[in-house]
């Protein structure tokens, strides 16, 4: 087992591809879900709005792409929107995979923000706080909070998307786990070693949330 | 502690019941990659090979399952889902001396070409390599490269080689998908390795162009031939003997193929217990 272990993933350097695949596979992930995060926030802010010219489009934008398979979604991007362009297959994916997550965030931001106690507000603005210091000090820590566990669940389906980047000719960390298993014809293993990492990755932004949570109490509890 | 050992029961008992589900008798599975043309090629005798010993031999059916590459039917094979894939003898033998539960079974009356596609618009493309491939074949080259290359790329993991670069001369851009040893594959170093690149480097020896090697997904290969990603991609097709010598440059749906560059002996893959 442990010489099995040497030569599939150690012997000739297989390790560093399996870190080049993983950095392409974080690099999509992080920078898709600031993009995300960023449209997602604006086209909430859209779909709330009373004016129908905004909520209209984003209800729109909404359901075409959530409900459009991310792969397909993908390879429109790279082999027709920017089929003629140099654009780098990476920036195409961030932005496929940004335009998608930010359908979601979007919702979720949505769903989170409805959630909250409407009454809280009207009673800061009795008192005369204005519109943007309500939403600061009383909305959005509150929504903040009922959004958490969703967002976290949105970012661990993000990172799992990208593991079909490899049809754009990107060399992602479940591209480099089949180049293995190809070329020592051990799929089996391979399949659960490129498991293990994704597992290690999810793992790693649930714990990052537990983190905040621990830093979170504890501050509170120092006041 | 109650809950884990719940969830453990549970995920034990979704197992015993997946792999209770019968298996038709009647019916044998063959992995084929998507597009190889097996299934128009498929002849009784394996039929007869995969069920030796079974008296109800001709009433067995076949079913060709599609696969994208080679280690999904792999998988595949080793869970039982399939019986055998059917591919050409030199991927076969370069599976059975790397995982030691394959055997393989020669089909010697099986072809399997390999050339390489391009768009039709791209005739000037197609023109390098065909020429190039052409060339090759008459001068023996070809035949030397196999001799020597592949059968090394079989047995051994030799050191992939740097394709050679021209300054200012053309770049082509060749999609490789890195899951069809030992003709295309990505050695342990992250290079793409395999027969097909002494191929590209011979042709660009030749004709004084530069290849950048492109790496894609197989099921993606059609697609980013159209859009223009890539200049050509390697092609493999299952044929019959009686037509082999025949087949040589064609035009299908848009594309052209070269004169193959490579035709193996068909195989038929599968586990050392089922034979």
């Amino acid at each position: 087992m442990f010489q099995k272990f040497y030569d599939l993933l150690i012997a000739g350097g297989a390790w560093l591809t399996i870190l080049e695949g993983l950095w392409a596979t974080v690099q999509i992930s992080f920078l898709a879900l600031v993009l995300g995060t960023l449209l997602g926030a604006g086209v909430c802010a859209m779909r709330r709005s009373k004016h129908k010219i905004l909520s209209i489009p984003a209800s729109l934008y909404i359901a075409v792409l959530r409900g459009s398979p991310v792969l397909m979604l993908l390879m429109l991007f790279y082999y027709v929107v920017f089929a003629k362009s140099d654009v780098d297959a990476l920036v195409v994916a961030i932005i496929t995979f940004g335009l998608n997550t930010a359908a979601y965030i979007a919702e979720l931001m949505r769903s989170a923000l409805d959630a909250t106690d409407k009454g809280q507000v009207e009673a800061m603005r009795t008192l005369g706080f204005s519109g943007f210091a309500a939403f600061r000090y009383v909305t959005l820590p509150q929504a903040a909070e009922i959004a958490k566990p969703v967002y976290q669940s949105t970012i661990i389906n993000l990172i799992q998307w990208t593991s079909v980047v490899g049809y754009v000719t990107i060399t992602d960390l479940t591209r480099v786990i089949n180049n293995i298993s190809a070329r020592t014809m051990q799929p089996l293993f391979m399949i659960i070693v490129g498991m293990i990492i994704y597992l290690g990755l999810s793992y790693l932004v649930t714990g990052i949330f537990a983190l905040s949570d621990i830093i979170k109490k504890r501050k509170a509890g120092a006041k | 502690m109650k809950r884990f050992l719940a969830i453990i029961l549970a995920g034990l008992m979704i197992l015993s019941f997946s792999s209770c589900g019968g298996k038709d008798e009647n019916v044998i599975k063959v992995g084929a990659l998507e597009g190889s043309g097996i299934d128009n090629v498929l002849s009784e005798e394996h039929n007869a090979h995969s069920s030796k010993g079974n008296s109800g031999v001709s009433n067995r059916t076949i079913q060709i399952v599609n696969y994208s590459n080679l280690s999904s039917a792999l998988m595949d094979l080793e869970s039982g889902k399939i019986d055998s894939i059917g591919h050409d003898v030199c991927t076969a033998k370069y599976i059975a001396a790397r995982n030691n539960k394959i055997a393989v079974v020669e089909q010697p009356d099986k072809i399997i070409n390999y050339s390489m596609m391009t768009m039709d618009s791209n005739k000037e493309v197609y023109d390098i390599l065909n020429n190039a491939i052409k060339d090759m074949k008459a001068d023996g080259t070809l035949d030397s490269l196999i001799e020597n290359e592949l059968k090394a790329y079989i047995e051994n993991d030799p050191e992939p080689k740097d394709l050679p670069h021209f300054e200012g001369a053309q770049t082509i851009k060749i999609g490789v998908t890195g899951d069809l040893p030992p003709m295309d594959f990505v050695a342990a170093n992250g290079k793409a390795a395999g027969f097909n690149i002494a191929l590209l480097t011979e042709i660009a020896n030749r004709a004084k162009v530069n290849f950048e090697l492109v790496q894609i997904d197989a099921g993606a290969r059609a697609m980013a031939l159209s859009s223009g990603k890539i200049d050509a991609a390697f092609w493999t097709k299952y044929i019959t003997c009686d037509i082999c010598n025949s087949a040589g440059a064609e035009k299908i749906d848009g594309n052209l193929i070269t004169e193959s560059y490579f035709s193996s002996t068909g195989s038929i893959i599968q586990l050392k217990s089922d034979k």
